[in-house]
């Protein structure tokens, strides 16, 4: 018997992780929109930021939410510096033949980082029970601490997203650069210097999302893995490319696997999932939020 | 009197094919020099080597004396070049004002003063009553004039326009021409691309002919209407 409170339970559950989706695939959509690759190594970034947010709060004794920022901005520098030593020099070198090459370069950056992260950390999972127990009550419904912290940070970061693309010259640049390169560099844009920035928000986001996650995905060398596959999924129904898309798909996504959870015979949820994103491919290629592909 | 713009024996090629070939050209400041011929001549190559979006594989190009060859358009820009494209590239998932604003990222303004210029802007342009309108909803010879203030707000000694009569209404047309003869009054060097040849002559009095990305002749358009070879060049004879 579903009541209204297991609905609303329901709702709550799949935006907040929704939320995460779409924020993971904001990054992936962001990156996508300006460079053209898909980063593949995007999970491992997330694998990064969970392992810094551990070793900060668990090891070092910092506040979470200072260890949050120290986390993001450390996966911003991780990504910048990534873009500007890995894959600048390729793109420097193959001029307009080098999407391809960059998108293997992400893979073998993705084989290394979860290779590293094996030979300093080995295969177990550094993981916290909550950074804030307990529950909140509303009635009938019941929300983990953790999961209003996470549906806090997902809908802050979200809102600082759109804020900044759509209000700073940066964000603006940002924005200019993905649609059109060639006239954003004649308005005087270096968008070598974008490039490299969008990488690093993209890294800050996958970072930020590891971290706020730590308890419900541990950090372990190939966390990553599930992780991209929902950020994929999300870019798909969102548009690839469209940032804004993959923010309004993630919640789809969370609030479709949180109801397949609880409507659907177990083992559909993924079923259900796949059913959508094949679905999309074929009756709406752009997306669900994009009006075209975004190319760079 | 110094060139704004100095073309001095540039050669391009992409995979073995010729599309220029020792062009060499000036511009003085207060100037407007009309860039014609064929399709395939050249002109839009021109336009990117001197914007920097192609680099020239020998020769030199000159701002005011400054070598800006293949410099970054960035840079490019900063020295003072501003362009348009044959197809407006406007920002189209942005309104008219954010499209002017980009132009704005490097100039170190306040708010105020960002808000001020765009308005000056788009009064000048007749764009005011769709400022918060984005752009995609906007007809193509309104772009064009959007694409045609962009390059403006970066405040350029030298304006490069390729095409801008294209798929535009004879009001718009008019407007620009008004618009870019302004410019040029306040000492603005400007080069434009135009197939338009009933409102090329309204804009400026000389072109330059590129055919198969060679310099063929430059002069009077009263002159270059009635060269034979010219005639051939365009009918392809």
């Amino acid at each position: 018997m579903f009541t209204a409170d297991v609905l609303i339970q329901l709702t709550i559950d799949g935006v907040s992780r929704g939320a995460m989706y779409g924020l993971m695939g904001a990054g992936l959509a962001l990156i996508f929109g300006i460079l053209g690759i898909i980063n593949m190594a995007h999970g491992e970034l997330f694998m990064l930021g969970a392992y810094a947010m551990y070793f900060a709060t668990m090891v070092l004794g910092v506040p979470a939410p200072i260890a949050l920022l120290i986390s993001t901005a450390l996966m911003f520098c991780v990504g910048v510096a990534m873009e500007r030593g890995l894959i600048a020099p390729l793109r420097a070198r193959l001029g307009s033949r080098w999407l391809v090459d960059g998108y293997v370069l992400t893979i073998g950056i993705m084989v290394v980082l979860q290779n590293l992260a094996l030979i300093l950390f080995g295969p177990r999972e550094f993981g916290i029970a909550a950074f804030w127990p307990g529950r909140q009550e509303f009635g009938d419904v019941v929300i983990s601490n953790e999961r209003v912290l996470i549906l806090a940070g997902a809908l802050f970061t979200t809102g600082a997203l759109a804020l900044f693309l759509k209000k700073t010259n940066l964000g603006r640049a940002i924005r200019a650069t993905a649609e059109h390169p060639a006239a954003a560099q004649v308005l005087g844009i270096n968008i070598e210097r974008i490039y490299a920035i969008t990488f690093g928000i993209g890294a800050a986001l996958a970072g930020a999302i590891g971290s706020l996650l730590l308890s419900t995905y541990p950090a372990y060398p190939t966390v990553g893995g599930e992780v991209l596959l929902k950020a994929f999924v999300v870019v798909i129904i969102g548009g690839l490319g469209s940032v804004w898309g993959a923010m309004l798909a993630g919640p789809l996504l969370g609030l479709i696997e949180a109801y397949a959870t609880a409507f659907a015979p177990g083992g559909w949820q993924n079923t259900i999932t796949s059913l959508l994103v094949l679905a999309v491919l074929v009756l709406r290629p752009q997306g669900l939020f994009s009006r075209q592909v975004t190319r760079p | 009197m110094t060139a704004l713009l100095t073309v001095d024996h540039v050669n391009k090629s992409f995979q073995g094919v010729r599309t220029l070939t020792d062009v060499t050209f000036d511009l003085e400041p207060g100037r407007i020099l009309g860039l014609i011929g064929p399709n395939g001549a050249g002109k839009t190559t021109m336009f990117n080597v001197i914007s920097g979006i192609y680099s020239a594989d020998s020769g030199r190009v000159l701002l005011d004396g400054r070598d800006i060859t293949n410099r970054s358009p960035a840079r490019i820009a900063g020295y003072g070049v501003g362009r348009t494209f044959q197809v407006a590239r406007t920002f189209n998932d942005m309104t008219v004002a954010e499209n002017l604003r980009v132009a704005l990222v490097n100039a170190g303004l306040s708010g105020r003063e960002e808000r001020r210029r765009i308005t000056d802007m788009l009064d000048r342009v007749g764009l005011a009553g769709v400022r918060d309108l984005v752009v995609s909803a906007l007809p193509d010879g309104q772009k064009k004039l959007l694409e045609a203030a962009r390059a403006m707000m970066t405040s350029p000694r030298l304006l490069i326009l390729d095409e801008p009569f294209g798929g535009v209404s004879a009001e718009v047309i008019d407007l620009l021409i008004h618009i870019i003869r302004d410019l040029v009054r306040e000492g603005v060097g400007c080069l434009v691309i135009s197939h338009d040849i009933v409102s090329l002559p309204r804009l400026c009095e000389e072109v330059l002919v590129l055919v198969e990305g060679k310099v063929m002749t430059r002069g009077a358009i009263s002159e270059i209407r009635n060269d034979a070879r010219i005639v051939d060049a365009y009918l392809g004879a």
